[in-house]
């Protein structure tokens, strides 16, 4: 045999062992000779197959890739509902439509229905409420009370330093110069810091939402690169591994958030301060501020009870069933217990 | 914190005039305690702590299911789905990210999280050792133009060191760019006459070193090493691959925990239990003893009930 076929695969032979004297005579044909065979390496183990199989490889992890990474891009909300929408809802309706199917003679359309309607409210009710309540914040207590509380309290120390010395024509200029002093310091140059104030300033500016969010994007690239351009920075919080994150008077954030919140606070507060023009006063920075902090305090607390209310909610409208479906078909065995039942109610009538 | 306004400036309040409603409701608002507040706090994409989703789920899903169920197989069903639930969404899905990390780390040297490792400060999943993100391994792996090296401080030898910092194992990154990465990785070192094998440990310098130099031959080799990280490269695709195929094996262990174990395992308990309820009957107790019998426990605990009421041994 010449040709070794294993696993239905051709190897090539690399060599082939013997005596000299074995392999030059006439038998040699049928002596039977140890073969070695180098191992090869996998991408050389299938020579046809190999190139469907690592294709096919390289084809699903692609697939996956591009999956988990629009998974991540949507943030927190997207990972649960994919997780709770392909995790749970659908293999538990599917195992709950089958629930004693063969005790019934017919799938369990009551356990199925249930099962449904438990998974479908209680997933995406845990972010579209408090969604829901963050955008009606925005149209009633303007951008600024989606602004964290930590931060708004600080921006309003920044407004209170620049304010005073403001002509107020500029004061979205200072507010920003004092946002990036207080980032940086000392530790990049001048001319660098007005490149990013003038990036903070256009999209302070901006009026349309693609030119919203075009800036954002501009303005945490803007900050990220000049936080690589730092490196390390235990002061400033600033650090390689997580360049992407920011600390403003000890207050870490994430850059992306923290240009949001940049935006959602001037937007509204530093324009509001400045339609004061000269009569500005810190009584009205005051009162500005209580206004947003309470409205930030009054939305998010009111969010969070409104969708604890609705998940406690929620089993009353799933059990639209007097009995618990996931008993159908084993009711025979239950048939002394439902006796036993009659006769309490008899009994206490 | 009051502000003081400057002397020369009136007080006017006429540019900020909130409606009546809206006023009345900042001013409840005011009165919510901090710490309320601190608990309740949403991100900007309006998602909580991980610590108040804890709270919630158990509280408002798990008790409030268990006090509204129709019956003991109901709550026992409940109790096995959805503590599973809380703690596998909550808590183990993010401890398994970070084990994945460090083991993807170890076998490869590729970096991949970041953040404190050991046992204690990894125990919050909010806290210790984190998966990066793609932006950060895109950061950290790749570069956009070799020019500029992504505005690094101390660029390429930085930008190495940035890796072995966050855990990275540079002669196994160096090796996964190009065939001959590593070739052209111990020629440097060779022109720069070094003597000793390349290890982590002094692939740094002998960047460091590398870019010192005039010698044309040695920053030509330099130069291909530093194209070798610009854009989409093979280290930087694998350690995405290795990511992804990370989180979508999470997502296949939720699913398959709590969408098809627990599920499967309460719907095949609850069939055993009333199985072994009509053994029982057959078995010969009489109606009134499989009356009492609780349907909810092993066959012995039923066993062991029925003595303890009755006396007669079954």
């Amino acid at each position: 045999m010449n040709a070794i076929k294993a696993n239905n695969f051709s190897y090539s032979l690399i060599n082939k062992t013997g005596t000299e004297e074995q392999k030059t005579s006439k038998h040699a044909g049928n002596i039977k000779v140890k073969r070695e065979f180098k191992k090869p390496a996998f991408a050389a183990t299938l020579p046809v197959k190999e190139g469907i199989g690592k294709k096919t490889l390289n084809l699903a992890l692609k697939a996956v890739d591009k999956i988990q990474k629009y998974i991540e891009s949507g943030g927190f909300i997207v990972e649960f509902l994919v997780v709770d929408f392909a995790g749970m809802v659908i293999p538990r309706t599917y195992q709950a439509y089958h629930r004693n199917e063969k005790e019934l003679g017919h799938p369990n359309y009551a356990a199925a229905k249930e099962e449904f309607t438990r998974e479908i409210l209680s997933g995406p009710s845990m972010f579209l409420i408090p969604f829901g309540f963050l955008a009606a914040s925005k149209k009633m207590f303007g951008s600024a009370s989606h602004v964290k509380l930590d931060t708004l309290k600080k921006f309003k120390e920044i407004t209170g330093k620049v304010v005073n010395k403001a002509k107020n024509s500029n004061l979205a200029q200072n507010f920003y110069t004092k946002v990036v002093d207080n980032i940086y310091g000392s530790k990049i140059a001048e001319n660098a810091k007005k490149v990013i104030v003038n990036d903070f300033l256009k999209l302070h500016n901006a009026t349309s939402k693609k030119e919203v969010k075009d800036l954002n994007k501009k303005v945490t690239e803007t900050l990220i690169s000049t936080n690589k351009k730092i490196g390390n920075d235990k002061k400033l919080g600033i650090s390689m591994a997580d360049s992407s994150r920011i600390n403003l008077d000890g207050m870490t954030k994430n850059v992306g958030d923290f240009v949001e919140e940049c935006r959602n606070y001037s937007s509204d507060v530093i324009n509001a301060v400045s339609a004061a023009g000269k009569n500005v006063n810190g009584q009205l920075i005051d009162k500005i501020h209580d206004f947003k902090e309470g409205a930030r305090k009054l939305i998010t607390t009111t969010a969070v009870a409104t969708m604890s209310l609705f998940l406690c909610y929620i089993p009353k409208l799933y059990s639209q069933n007097k009995e618990y479906p996931g008993l159908a078909g084993l009711k025979t065995e239950n048939k002394a217990t439902t006796e036993q039942n009659t006769k309490k109610e008899e009994l206490k009538k | 914190m009051t502000i003081q306004a400057p002397s020369s400036i009136n007080t006017s309040q006429y540019a900020f005039k909130p409606g009546k409603i809206q006023q009345s409701l900042a001013n409840m608002g005011k009165h919510i305690p901090d710490k309320v507040h601190d608990f309740c706090d949403l991100t900007t994409k309006a998602s909580m702590k991980r610590t108040t989703q804890f709270a919630v789920i158990a509280v408002c899903v798990l008790l409030a299911r268990f006090l509204q169920a129709r019956n003991n197989d109901e709550r026992r069903e409940i109790l096995t789905r959805d503590t599973g639930m809380v703690f596998t969404a909550i808590y183990a899905v993010p401890l398994l990210k970070k084990v994945a990390s460090m083991f993807i780390n170890k076998k490869t040297g590729i970096p991949v999280a970041y953040g404190e490792k050991g046992l204690l400060k990894n125990i919050n999943p909010e806290k210790g050792l984190q998966m990066a993100s793609y932006e950060q391994l895109a950061e950290w792996l790749s570069v956009k133009n070799v020019e500029s090296f992504n505005g690094i401080k101390n660029g390429f030898a930085g930008f190495c060191r940035n890796i072995k910092k966050l855990g990275g194992d540079l002669t196994k990154c160096f090796s996964m760019l190009d065939k001959n990465s590593k070739d052209t990785l111990n020629d440097l070192a060779k022109s720069l006459g070094y003597q000793k094998e390349i290890t982590n440990k002094n692939v740094v310098g002998l960047i460091r070193q590398a870019q010192k130099s005039t010698d044309k031959n040695v920053l030509q080799k330099l130069d291909s090493l530093k194209t070798m990280f610009v854009g989409e490269n093979k280290l930087l695709t694998n350690a995405s691959n290795l990511k992804s195929v990370t989180g979508a094996s999470c997502i296949a262990a939720t699913a398959f925990i709590l969408g098809g174990l627990l599920p499967w395992f309460n719907i095949q308990h609850t069939k055993k239990l009333y199985e072994e309820k009509k053994k029982s009957e057959n078995n010969g107790l009489n109606n009134e003893q499989a009356k009492e019998l609780p349907v909810n426990n092993s066959n012995m605990m039923n066993k062991f009930e029925l003595f303890q009421k009755t006396g007669q041994i079954v």
